[in-house]
């Protein structure tokens, strides 16, 4: 059996406000291999984002441990994790999370650009990635020109441009319509059938059924693991 | 009403930015109101006598000899007075010291010889008894005076009968005929009496012509220009240069006319362009603190688009939403306006620390009805222009946007960004410019401060006689006073060297005129030389520290029937004798052939900046004694302790002749320095609010654009960004505002710089050291006030700033 790409041992993370203890996460054991489509479900308030921002690097667990790619990432510098997120992370977020100033070409660049990459090889992959999403034809766009929909496929381009080992994203129908919604879904499922590594938050079930793998969460822990079937 | 009533409210409820902007305002436009007040009193205001606009000088110039501002002489000033039809009334009038017997010291009065004629040509009379008649001023009439308000309080307790009785001056019986009112003054409040001008016989003559001691004011016909008068003074000299050929030559050689020119214009000349540069300072100022207040206003506006827009949906128009956010700016801005009177009067105590009073007509400024409505109007007029700017923006939100939070904030953030990026853009460049004005002055001033003067100024005391002629009516008189007084002055301990002129460089005073020499030959029709004449006697050179570069000072040995001699300074030589041996040649100097035996060093005369072209020539006291008696004492002990004793060796010959003027010969070049030095100190003060104001305004939009950020900077983390990044991103921005300010700032300085051009000294208004050093240094400042929102940015957490959104 293959290493996962991710692995969550006995991960807690507890929030101190106003010296009242918040267990966001207890326990948390997962495991996600290369290749596999997981989605992380459960009620609102249930650490399913907390979980995402840990597995994103964005945030830190209180206790436990986390390999990435076989890699223990906690006592990390800022700037280690900082590159671990540029090179083998794409976030995909609820509300787009476009940068209004910068036209759709150079958002999908930006993580590129932190790469230190010639602005040949960037152009290549930049190009890439906007064709993937069928946003090619958008590139001199800024977002406000955009719908939704267009801003979503604008996002997902650019977790895809740096080539990461894992997709994560928080929600990504979260504000759209179910029509858009779909077809974000649809885009998210093609690019698991080319390999990608997607980890999805979501609370609607009927989006769930598109992954592999669907883990509840209630109250910071995993009640669940179910294995979606595909008919 | 309500909503002036809504604006205070909305004020309190926001002491931090109330209490920010107010102070901002009240010091910006509190200086202005400050600088205006003696813009206006010196330039603007008129003087204290009806129509004074219509007085103007009727001076001779003579500008080939260098002289625009001549004086007049007795019969140019009569041929005017009754030859140009353009004057409606004129006086002539000149300057001396009286000597006031009573019971206690004896006391210098500071008096006016002038025409009868004054007092009708400044329309004023007397608020005690009465001014001068004609008959007053007839030779033999008995000796009038007319005192001042002040010196009648003064010295007289403002005692009413001293109208008619007889008081002593200089050694003369004088009948007081009248008291002026207080507030008038001619032509300063330091002149306490005025005398009849007598003219005799010989002063009216011909002969008198080229004696230039006196100035003559004249009031011109309503309607009718000075150049009208100018034009009839040329033709009355027309006239003169066909009825007397023998001076003909010499006044077409130096080009001689007389000129009228308005006086106010006249005593204003030298300050004019410097106080109108500090009131741009001072200008610029304001309009920084206002642009800072603006984006305060810009950002405050941003925190309660939420508020605007439920107005807006409750049915508000946007005429009202402007007129309300429009009142909130007025009622700040008034405020600070209020406050800014104090500001101003302390701002004009503060000026007189540092030497308001030396500036023509400094003495006058006050906070009077003219700079309450200047305050009001500038604090009006900023509260509309800069507070339109922040209400027209906030009143153009979208409502249904604003109501969405987070939709709300990317748009009005960023219009109200870049809006305050520009405010902070302009700020700079004002900034730069007055940066960079000011290192230029404070390098001329810098300059200046190391040019030599001829002299030795540390160590000396000098101090002040004038011997009146009914008791020192004979040179030998005037030779022993001087005589004894020196060697007083020579035993005291300490004293190293003591010696005495009739003008003293930089004591404000001196004496020019016309001198021929066998030995400097003059081309047909050019001029004859003309130089500085000064009277000094053998301890004159070691007390002042001159140099003798040839030949000799004088000594014991040239007394006053011994052979006639004179000692010229470098300048003379090098205009004439290039090359040559000076010493043995000869000049003729008020009516006798003198022998030069010596040549000293260039010395200025009235100030450290003036250029060394007028030549100088001195006689010994002994040969040309003077009434004017200047001592100059040099010591090794503490300078300050000599000035009474001065007055000691005085008061041993003469108990009754006043000593005055007793200064340090350092204070004089001081205090000659102040007009260079005052201008330096207040736009360097300026120049710093205006650095500290722009920073504060760099700091303010990089902290907002951090905050209005935050969500964008965690993206950006979570695509990889290190601190290092973003840090980077936002000190970027801060180098383009103050990038982009700088470079228009010195755009804007290099199209005025000729304004400023005048005013340097060593230096040119382009000097690229200088442009480069003062945009630097701001640059460097504004650079830290970046880094503190720089690093702010670098502390916000990834997933917090995720959350934020």
């Amino acid at each position: 059996m293959s290493q996962p790409l991710l692995k969550l041992d006995n991960v807690t993370k507890v929030f101190l406000t106003d010296e009242v203890e918040t267990h966001a996460l207890a326990g948390i054991h997962l495991e996600i291999t290369k290749g596999e489509y997981v989605a992380i479900a459960g009620p609102s308030g249930c650490g399913k984002s907390t979980l995402l921002s840990i597995l994103g690097l964005l945030d830190t667990p209180t206790g436990g441990t986390y390999l990435l790619n076989e890699r223990l990432v906690q006592g990390l510098t800022p700037a280690e994790r900082a590159r671990i997120r540029n090179r083998e992370i794409g976030f995909i977020f609820q509300s787009f999370n476009l940068i209004g100033d910068l036209s759709v070409y150079e958002n999908v660049e930006l993580p590129l650009t932190y790469r230190g990459m010639p602005a040949s090889d960037r152009k290549a992959r930049v190009e890439e990635a906007l064709e993937k999403v069928g946003m090619g034809h958008r590139a001199k766009h800024v977002p406000s020109q955009l719908s939704g929909g267009q801003q979503q496929r604008v996002a997902v381009a650019r977790a895809l441009a740096g080539h990461p080992a894992v997709l994560l994203a928080d929600e990504p129908t979260g504000n759209l319509d179910s029509k858009n919604g779909d077809a974000v879904m649809e885009l998210l499922q093609s690019l698991h059938r080319t390999g990608s590594t997607i980890l999805m938050v979501t609370h609607d079930t009927r989006f769930a059924r598109h992954a592999d793998r669907t883990v509840h969460l209630f109250d910071g822990r995993v009640v669940e693991e179910r294995v979606e079937s595909k008919e | 009403m309500q909503d002036i009533r809504y604006a205070f409210r909305q004020l309190a409820k926001t002491p931090g930015f109330t209490l920010v902007a107010v102070l901002t305002l009240a010091l910006c436009i509190g200086a202005n109101s400050a600088v205006f007040s003696v813009l206006h009193t010196i330039l603007l205001k008129p003087y204290p006598w009806p129509d004074s606009d219509r007085l103007v000088y009727a001076d001779n110039a003579y500008p080939q000899l260098g002289l625009q501002d001549a004086g007049v002489s007795i019969p140019d000033y009569l041929d005017r007075r009754q030859g140009v039809t353009s004057f409606e009334d004129s006086a002539m009038y000149s300057g001396t010291t009286l000597n006031l017997a009573g019971s206690g010291e004896p006391q210098m009065v500071n008096a006016l010889e002038a025409t009868p004629s004054l007092f009708t040509t400044l329309r004023s009379q007397a608020a005690l008894g009465r001014t001068f008649g004609e008959d007053d001023a007839k030779p033999g009439a008995p000796a009038t005076v007319v005192l001042s308000n002040a010196l009648w309080k003064k010295t007289y307790g403002a005692d009413p009968s001293i109208v008619g009785s007889t008081i002593r001056l200089s050694d003369r019986p004088v009948t007081v005929v009248g008291v002026m009112p207080e507030g008038f003054y001619f032509p300063d409040p330091t002149t306490q009496a005025w005398v009849p001008f007598t003219f005799t016989p010989q002063q009216v003559s011909d002969a008198e012509r080229g004696r230039e001691y006196s100035r003559m004011i004249a009031r011109l016909k309503p309607g009718v220009g000075a150049a009208a008068a100018t034009r009839e003074m040329d033709l009355i000299q027309a006239r003169n240069a066909l009825r007397l050929p023998n001076r003909a030559q010499f006044w077409k050689a130096a080009g001689f006319h007389g000129q009228a020119v308005g006086y106010l214009e006249n005593n204003v000349a030298g300050v004019r362009r410097m106080l109108w540069l500090v009131q741009a300072a001072v200008a610029a100022a304001l309009l920084i603190g206002c642009a800072n207040v603006a984006g305060l206003l810009l950002a405050r506006a941003v925190g309660r688009e939420k508020e605007l827009a439920i107005r807006t949906a409750l049915g508000a128009s946007r005429f009202r939403m402007v007129r309300l956010l429009l009142t909130e700016s007025l009622v700040l801005f008034l405020t600070g306006g209020l406050l800014g009177l104090a500001v101003a009067s302390w701002g004009i105590d503060g000026l007189r620390l540092i030497g308001l009073s030396n500036l023509p007509r400094g003495f006058e400024v006050s906070l009077d009805p003219a700079i309450f409505g200047f305050t009001l109007a500038c604090a009006l007029v900023t509260g509309l222009v800069f507070g339109t700017l922040p209400a027209l923006s906030s009143s153009r939100n979208n409502p249904s946007a604003s109501l969405k939070e987070a939709g709300a904030r990317g748009s009005a953030g960023r219009r109200t960004q870049r809006l305050r990026g520009a405010l902070v853009v302009a700020e700079i460049a004002l900034a730069v410019m007055l940066a960079a004005t000011t290192s230029l002055l404070i390098k001329s001033f810098i300059t200046m401060q190391k040019v030599d003067p001829g002299f030795v100024p540390g160590g000396v005391m000098t101090a002040q006689t004038v011997l009146p002629d009914g008791k020192y009516d004979t040179p030998a008189k005037v030779v022993a006073f001087h005589d004894a007084v020196i060697a007083s002055l020579a035993q005291m301990p300490g004293v190293t060297a003591a010696g005495a002129t009739d003008f003293l460089p930089f004591s404000s005073e001196f004496d020019s005129g016309t001198y021929t020499s066998p030995d400097i030959p003059l081309a047909p029709g050019a001029p004859e030389p003309h130089g500085l004449q000064r009277t000094v006697d053998a301890g004159y050179m070691k007390a002042l520290g001159l140099t003798v570069l040839q030949g000799r000072w004088f000594n014991d040995s040239d007394t006053a029937t011994a052979h006639k001699v004179v000692v010229v300074d470098r300048v003379l030589v090098d205009k004439y004798w290039k090359g040559q041996n000076p010493v043995g040649k000869q000049i003729r100097y008020n009516k006798a052939l003198r022998e030069v035996v010596g040549v000293v060093g260039t010395v200025k005369n009235a100030s450290l900046d003036e250029a060394s072209t007028k030549e100088s020539l001195y006689y010994p006291v002994t040969q040309l004694p003077q009434s004017n008696l200047m001592f100059v004492v040099r010591t090794s002990g503490k300078t300050e302790l000599l000035g009474s004793a001065i007055s000691s060796a005085v008061h041993a010959v003469d108990p009754t002749q006043p000593v005055f003027n007793s200064q340090a010969l350092a204070n004089r070049l001081d205090e000659a320095a102040q007009s260079r030095r005052t201008p330096v100190v207040l736009l360097s003060v300026f120049g710093g609010i205006a650095m500290v104001l722009a920073m504060l305004g760099v700091y303010g939009v990089l902290s907002f654009s951090v905050a209005q950020r935050t969500t964008e900077f965690g993206v950006r983390m979570a695509l990889g960004a290190t601190a290092r990044d973003i840090a980077a991103l936002v000190l970027k921005s801060g180098l383009v505002l103050i990038g982009s300010g700088v470079v228009l700032g010195l755009m804007g300085y290099v199209a005025l710089n000729r304004l400023v051009e005048s005013l340097l000294f060593g230096t040119t208004s382009l000097d690229p050291a200088m442009l480069a050093a003062a945009p630097l240094l701001l640059a460097i400042v504004a650079i830290a006030a970046c880094l503190l929102p720089a690093l702010g940015a670098t502390r916000i957490a990834p997933i917090a700033a995720l959350r934020g959104e």
